[in-house]
């Protein structure tokens, strides 16, 4: 198939896969929601303010475990992610896993799509008033702003 | 620079620092776990594509996977559980404190990180090499090797930087002011932390 062939176009969309995609995408953010983390302080910013993350870094403690273990947010929904995919191999066998490596190219275009549109949507949402914008890309030094883009 | 252009470079490079939906800001968040979370779960499928594509029956998923695949696995599996249980180091990375949200950082975590580092387990689900004990033993010990020399050299560092030097490290005052380590890791090479 060509480029120049609907068809070629066509074999990039896969209705299900994207609505798989975007499930997972709303998993991470329940996920986000739901489990227990600590907040802590990013670095200082520019308007020497600080943003608070919902994060790892002080020890949040599960104590239904061990005494000693230490769980966090991002490594939790990690081991949620984990458990149930070993899960469902474990019990359905590996043919039961395998949508992703069947519906490859259809994850890719509903991950290409999640890119562009945020892009979009957070570079529009950036024109409201108040703001901080990032100086990187914006410091007027030509030089210096291709630079960043060739070598991210 | 042409208005249409310098749009075009905003939208790629990224705007806004801290784009967030309430407490959520969503330059880490995308950063850390629907990408990276994701590339383990496509090796995982590619990993049981492979034992369906060896086995006749549909075994178990322990006999039906190469060793180049374990390593894979192993490997990838425990560099995204490092990153993840230590998320709180991305808050001090260029990423965070200094570039806008744009298409740069949105395709790369959700799309590169996810897709393109899985590739590996892509191409042994369609070619199943066997590597043998000796070589899956000699791939493992060089991997061990390198990532116990990124996690001690890096941690020479950060005691460095937060004023502890355990090991009593030499080092060089700069005219600029700054500390340079001249031993130990950071002795040896300009980035061992790479390894």
């Amino acid at each position: 198939m060509a480029v120049t062939d609907p068809d070629w176009w066509n074999s990039l969309w896969d209705t299900e896969a994207f609505l798989v995609y975007f499930g997972w995408y709303t998993f991470c953010l329940i996920a986000w929601v739901i489990l227990p983390g600590d907040w802590i302080e990013g670095q200082q910013m520019r308007n020497g303010k600080k943003m608070k993350y919902k994060i790892n870094g002080t020890l949040h403690r599960i104590t239904c475990l061990s005494p000693g273990a230490h769980f966090y947010v991002a490594f939790s929904t990690y081991l949620l992610a984990l458990g149930l995919a070993v899960g469902v191999i474990i019990n359905f066998g590996p043919s039961s896993f395998t949508y992703i490596h069947d519906h490859w190219i259809g994850l890719v275009t509903a991950a290409l799509i999640n890119s562009v549109v945020q892009a979009l949507g957070w570079y529009a949402w950036s024109f409201r008033p108040g703001p901080l914008l990032a100086l990187g890309g914006n410091t007027g030094n030509h030089l210096y702003d291709v630079r960043r883009l060739v070598f991210p | 620079m042409s208005t249409g252009l310098k749009t075009v470079l905003q939208w790629f490079i990224g705007r806004e620092l801290n784009p967030s939906i309430g407490s959520l800001e969503m330059k880490s968040f995308n950063e850390m776990r629907p990408g990276m979370i994701l590339w383990t779960l496509i090796n995982l499928s590619m990993a049981c594509e492979q034992a369906v594509r060896r086995s006749k029956s549909d075994a178990f998923f322990l006999s039906g996977v190469t060793d180049s695949m374990w390593l894979v696995l192993a490997f990838q599996g425990w560099y995204v559980a490092d990153a993840l249980y230590n998320e709180p180091a991305i808050l001090t990375t260029m990423d965070i404190t200094s570039d806008g949200f744009g298409f740069m950082l949105s395709v790369g975590d959700l799309l590169w990180v996810p897709f393109m580092y899985s590739i590996q387990a892509r191409y042994l689900a369609w070619n199943h090499v066997e590597l043998g004990p000796v070589w899956t033993a000699t791939i493992f010990s060089l991997h061990a090797l390198g990532y116990w020399i990124f996690r001690s050299s890096n941690a020479e560092k950060n005691d460095f930087r937060n004023g502890k030097n355990p090991k009593n490290l030499q080092y060089i005052e700069t005219k600029r002011g700054t500390k340079l380590l001249t031993s130990g890791w950071w002795g040896m090479s300009r980035h061992p932390n790479y390894m």
